[in-house]
């Protein structure tokens, strides 16, 4: 038996399964300060017994937590001689114009606990000043006293190149100081570029203990209660691995819920025969979003976290302040904005009755008629529209707008601030919307999705069965997963075969060192190789796919130009007169998961068609709208829109031109026609 | 148009403009632009009035609506057709400072001119007496080629062509500048494709309602913080040290912001007149610099700095002066002087706006230059140094940071040594005690300390502000000034604050950014706030003692 269990800000989302069946789902209130409780209170309601999982895979926001609230571990840091104020400088330039009180977003260790150690390397990886340890190691020695500290990142200039200072100074410590919790730059992240490098591995060094702890915590109540199974971790790349192992590599467990919501999301799509999507989560505060090709979600190094670079490959996911609970207001030249201002939970939006005043998203489909207020969330919470409407008098009036116009417009601007998330994803990264399936979850995705399909030009909406739960299903799809590289520059066109071999080679055996310790067999590990490859000169580097170059199937002569013409997709103009450089050499390295299929559900009894009709307001008039149950559409099913289906956690709505029909497995497909 | 409409597109045509850029940057070659990103990318309607920035170097964002305006002299937008471009990098029409070259392309729909997009972009070398900085120049023919305002068609004028080969052979480093060219021509076709699709979706008809009334929104806010301010006549100075020629200074510049309503002047009648040296403030760089600095005191957001923000603000800058120099003024070094502009309005506006407006910084643009020829190629570094900027009445003025006018990203010190083997890095970092004393103080200048390992790089550097310091706000102190050496051997070597000159293998070379002024008076520190500069290292107990009276244990103030 295998379980999901996502830890969400709100909810803790669970799935059981046997094989390829799914047996239960379902979701309890999450327990913030102690996700654990969570995680024992969805296990309690899942009812198994534990000692009947054979594994046990886990999503938490706990690491993004650890750095959005700043609830880290006392960390140092040791840098080289003369960079000590390299993190507190970041890239020196501001992040928002027009400010003279912007500041930096302060870094996660203070001026006072970086130390300098003398040494240099340099480019090459050759050793300009061998290293000198004097009093670094006793200054430290002072700050567990005096600071607490217990986590230190180690951030050596072109470590990159030549991890050996890196690897004396960790040597020199753990000697005297074995409980100190260390991590290395050149092994969490080898790569130039030391602000990035930095601050990544920083991250790394101020999430290690919490989450060390957390899985600490975890592993032993599981134990507890005869759990004897394997507990895995889903990672920000969307590769799930043993706890054990994370907790090395904490700062990886960031995003990884989101990650678990793109990861289930592909593999429902691939095997409904959508190879190529945009995920659209939308929940209470925020949405995600990401582009999937053929099944294999995008991936960037270029990501951020509460304005602090996390340059690990992670899913690239676009986050976006509009969900349920964004606040619509107008500014002071009398435009209207929707977020990123949330209501949150508490007091909520207006139509919750728990002392809301503002007008949110949520009244805006309640007041418009795409959510009854006896259907919302399954009867458990019944929504005042009275109390929408009084609070959208009140934007109405400060907007100068009919009340109605505005609760409309407040769908079409939250619905334009996701489409720009997916315009992100796809237009500004070189791929066209119209070519891709949107698939839509979280608790608001169904409900604004094919108006943002239309919006973009996609033609087609899919909706999970239980959209809800999506992400903790996510975890029992995920590969086990793993990064490698290596910076090695090198001109392309002088390219051999020995470097190439060579480079690949050195990777393989970390690779391989790897997935031994997860006691993975090696000939079930499939490898991805990859170059990340610029013109010379430029400082971003595009990662190309060269597997078929390490094969041998492709002469190695048509690397340039593979370059030249990849460049061109990306950035519409190439320059065949420039020299290209390899810079990165890397490796992914993946053993399929046993659950394959993405059967969510059986497909539900055709129970009572249940319909009915009520008016929803549209473009400026009031339509009669029919109203279905999911649960009651048996398979095959086709409807008209415009029509409102609903469900316990969702709402779904299918405008006038399309239809929706009921795929195998449950999933429902929404098509223009 | 509805409010909904406008924000919708609105910030459609800033998500346009930010794409532009960055896939400017991210295939640029220069390290000016890919890494300091020096650059700048917009939108504008069919009579060149600025629609939507990105989040660039505003500078040069706000130098780009006065270059569409002097192009509107020479050429009828309207009757521009695909493929064509304008061009300047002219300083007396239209241009800043010659390495600033603007771009515009028109934007075609059903064969309408309905606006032009344009990027902005310092390129890194363009030819005249030194690479890249030529610190001696008193004639703008030393600071590179001059492109008047002309307009070629990109298809058969570009690369292999006569202009394009004229071009090639007058600037040090081609195989940076071509590319970062072409980078610049695609960002302009990003936009120009992003926008056609947006009429196509909306209607043109809507698209050229909505340039029209983002502009009048936008001049609503405005006006309205410009009526906050009380009506008067306000007025203030700050220098410029030197102009790189030896000559006496100070050059000052001098301004009255002259408030009547909602309508604001900015009157720099009285300043001094324009220099021999290179820190001459092309016409159009001198409204960049009000339109920023304004903005900036007001608070407005970005969606908001459009050719409406602009309309209440009028700059009267007499001709043959500092602010609106005569041909063939030099004018490469013209940044530091443009933020002695920041300095003189903030001075102004702070006895009736003393929670907007900021201390001075070390506000002055310290560029950094090194050159190598080798087998006849040269290989070019361009970077910028932060420095301390000013306090504000509610918070200490941030340490190490790029100063407000411009917003130009450091180079990676592992970028610098992997590009550029003929140097090495051994400090980046802040300056301690460089702050301006104050109840607030000002932010830390910061280091740069290169050792050259091969001979005959030239290295070239323009700042201000080395041999003294402008004073805080409400009794608040000045910083410590910036410096320049070089230790050869046991000699050291004062370079001064514009440098054009050729060091040596061996030779250690130190830049320095000074820190910024204080706002407030010493007296008011919270002991807390020492405490923790002492804690972090930002000050030393001396400083401690001597600037904030601290008794000598444990920094605790008297």
């Amino acid at each position: 038996m295998r379980v999901g269990v996502e830890v969400g800000g709100t909810f803790t989302d669970w799935v059981v399964t046997q094989g390829d069946r799914v047996l239960r789902i379902g979701k309890v209130l999450s327990t913030p300060g102690h996700p654990e409780i969570g995680v024992m209170n969805a296990l309690d309601e899942a009812a198994v017994s534990l000692k009947d999982i054979g594994s046990l895979v886990h999503g938490s926001t706990i690491a993004t937590n650890v750095v959005v609230e700043r609830k880290g571990a006392i960390t140092a840091l040791v840098t080289t001689l003369g960079f000590r104020d390299v993190l507190a400088i970041q890239r020196q330039a501001k992040q928002r114009l027009f400010d003279l009180f912007y500041k930096h977003p302060e870094p996660l260790v203070p001026r006072h606990r970086i130390l300098e150690a003398r040494e240099k390397v340099a480019p090459d990886g050759a050793i300009r000043q061998p290293l000198v340890m004097d009093g670094v190691v006793d200054r430290l020695e002072r700050l567990i006293a005096e600071d607490g500290v217990e986590s230190l990142a180690v951030c050596l200039l072109h470590s990159y190149a030549n991890p050996a200072h890196e690897q004396a100074v960790e040597r020199a410590i753990a000697r005297r100081l074995p409980h100190l919790h260390i991590s290395l730059s050149s092994d969490v992240l080898p790569r130039f570029r030391e602000y990035e490098r930095t601050s990544t591995v920083v991250m790394s060094a101020y999430t290690k203990p919490v989450v060390d702890r957390y899985l600490g915590q975890l592993e032993r109540q599981l134990i507890e209660r005869g759990f004897t199974g394997h507990l895995n971790v889903i990672q920000a790349n969307g590769g799930s691995v043993p706890a054990q192992a994370i907790r090395r590599h904490a700062v990886k467990m960031i995003l990884s819920g989101p990650a678990a919501g793109v990861v289930g999301a592909a593999a429902l799509a691939v095997e409904a025969g959508f190879p190529n999507i945009i995920t659209f989560d939308m929940g209470g505060t925020s949405t995600d979003v990401c582009l999937v090709n053929d099944g294999e979600p995008r991936i960037t190094t270029d990501y951020k976290i509460a304005g602090l670079p996390l340059a690990l490959p992670m899913i690239d996911i676009v986050t976006v302040g509009a969900g349920g609970g964004s606040i619509a207001a107008a500014d002071r030249g009398g435009i209207m904005k929707v977020g990123p201002e949330s209501a949150g939970a508490a007091p909520g939006p207006a139509s919750y009755g728990r002392g809301g005043a503002h007008f949110t998203v949520t009244d805006a489909n309640v007041v418009l008629g795409f959510i009854r207020p006896d259907a919302f969330f399954g009867g458990k919470l019944r929504l005042d529209t009275d109390a929408a409407r009084v609070a959208l008098d009140r934007v109405a009036a400060a907007l100068g707008m009919e009340s109605m116009a505005a609760a409309e417009g407040v769908r079409r601007l939250v619905n334009f601030t996701m489409a720009q998330a997916m315009r992100l994803v796809s237009v500004e990264r070189g791929h066209d919307p119209r070519d891709y399936t949107i698939v839509a979850f979280g608790g608001g995705g169904p409900l604004h999705a094919a108006q943002l399909a239309e919006d973009l030009g996609c033609a087609q909406v899919l909706i999970p069965v239980n959209p809800g739960i999506l992400s903790a299903f996510g975890l029992l799809i995920a590969n086990t997963q793993q990064d490698f590289m290596a910076t090695r520059i090198a001109p392309a066109g002088a390219a051999t075969r020995d470097l190439l071999v060579e480079s690949f080679e050195d990777l393989d055996t970390r690779a391989r060192r790897e997935f031994d310790g997860y006691g993975i067999a090696w000939d079930a590990v499939e490898r991805a190789h990859a170059l990340d490859m610029r013109y010379v000169g430029q400082a971003y580097e595009l990662s190309m796919p060269v597997d078929d170059f390490v094969s041998g199937e492709t002469p190695l002569a048509q690397l340039v130009p593979r370059f030249h013409a990849f460049h061109r997709s990306r950035y519409g103009h190439a320059s065949s007169r420039e020299g290209v450089e390899i810079v990165n050499f890397r490796v992914t390295a993946v053993h399929r998961s046993a659950v394959q299929r993405a059967g969510m559900a059986p497909v539900p009894p055709a129970g009572e068609r249940a319909t009915d009709v009520a008016p929803i307001w549209l473009d400026g008039q009031e339509h009669a709208c029919r109203f279905y149950r999911r649960e009651g559409l048996p398979l095959g099913h086709v409807i008209k829109g415009p029509a409102v289906i609903e469900e316990a956690t969702a709402t779904a709505f299918v405008p006038a031109g399309w239809v929706a029909s009921v795929e195998d497995g449950g999933n429902m497909l929404l098509r223009r026609t | 148009m509805d409010p909904v409409s406008l924000s919708v597109i609105g910030h459609a045509y800033v998500a346009i403009a930010e794409e532009m850029g960055v896939n400017l940057y991210r295939s640029a070659h220069s390290t000016i632009v890919r890494e300091v990103r020096d650059m700048a990318t917009a939108l504008f309607d069919a009579d060149g009035n600025t629609v939507a920035m990105a989040n660039w170097i505003p500078m040069l964002l706000n130098a780009m609506e006065p270059a569409a305006k002097a192009l509107r002299r020479h050429y009828d937008f309207r009757q521009l057709r695909a493929d064509e471009a304008l061009l300047t990098n002219d300083p007396f029409d239209g241009g800043q400072h010659i390495n600033d070259v603007l771009l515009f392309t028109p934007i075609i729909v059903d064969g309408d001119v309905i606006g032009l997009s344009c990027a902005n972009v310092h390129h890194l070398d363009l030819g005249g007496g030194a690479p890249a900085n030529n610190a001696g120049a008193t004639e703008v023919f030393q600071e590179g080629i001059i492109f008047p305002p002309m307009k070629i068609t990109l298809g058969q004028d570009w690369e292999d062509t006569p202009f394009g080969k004229f071009f090639r052979a007058n600037i040090r480093v081609p195989e940076k500048t071509i590319p970062d060219f072409n980078a610049q021509i695609a960002a302009c076709r990003t936009g120009e494709a992003r926008i056609a699709a947006l009429c196509a979706k909306y209607g043109k008809e809507a698209i050229l309602e909505f340039q029209r009334e983002i502009q009048d929104y936008s001049e609503r806010i405005i006006r309205g913080a410009i009526d906050q301010i009380p009506d008067g006549d306000y007025r203030a100075e700050a220098y410029m040290e030197d102009d790189g020629t030896g000559a006496p200074g100070p050059f000052v510049i001098r301004v009255t912001v002259r408030v009547r309503g909602s309508d604001m002047l900015l009157d720099f009648a009285g300043t001094d007149p324009q220099a021999k040296g290179f820190i001459n403030i092309p016409l159009a760089s001198t409204h960049a610099t009000c339109r920023t600095t304004i903005m900036s005191i007001l608070q407005a957001g970005h969606l908001l700095v459009n050719a409406g923000a602009f309309r209440p603000i009028q700059v009267a800058a007499p001709p043959g002066t500092l602010v609106n120099p005569a041909r063939p003024a030099a004018t490469r070094a013209r940044t530091s002087t443009c933020y002695k502009i920041f300095d003189a309005v903030n001075y102004a506006l702070a006895p009736v706006m003393p929670e907007k407006t900021i201390a001075p910084g070390f506000d002055c643009q310290t560029g950094i230059s090194m050159a190598l020829r080798r087998e006849g190629r040269f290989q070019v570094l361009s970077e910028v140094l932060g420095a301390g900027v000013g306090a504000l009445y509610d918070q200490d003025g941030a340490d190490g940071m790029i100063m407000h006018l411009t917003n130009g990203m450091n180079t990676p010190v592992e970028s610098v040594e992997i590009e550029f083997p003929f140097l090495e890095i051994l400090r980046y970092g802040l300056m301690a005690n460089s702050g301006g004393p104050g109840k607030f103080r000002g932010g830390l200048g910061m280091e740069r300390k290169y050792r050259l390992l091969e001979e005959g790089v030239h290295f070239g550097l323009h700042s201000d502000r080395h041999k003294h310091s402008a004073a805080g706000l409400f009794g608040g102190l000045g910083g410590v000034p910036g410096a320049c050496f070089v230790e050869r051997g046991r000699e050291t070597i004062h370079l001064g604050s514009k440098v054009s000159a050729a060091l040596r293998a061996g030779d250690i070379l130190t830049v320095r950014s000074g820190g910024g002024a204080g706002y407030g008076k010493v007296i008011e520190r919270s002991p807390s706030l020492v405490e923790r500069d002492l804690r972090e290292e930002r000050i030393t107990l001396e400083h401690a003692v001597s600037a904030y009276g601290a008794s000598g244990r444990a920094g605790v103030p008297a």
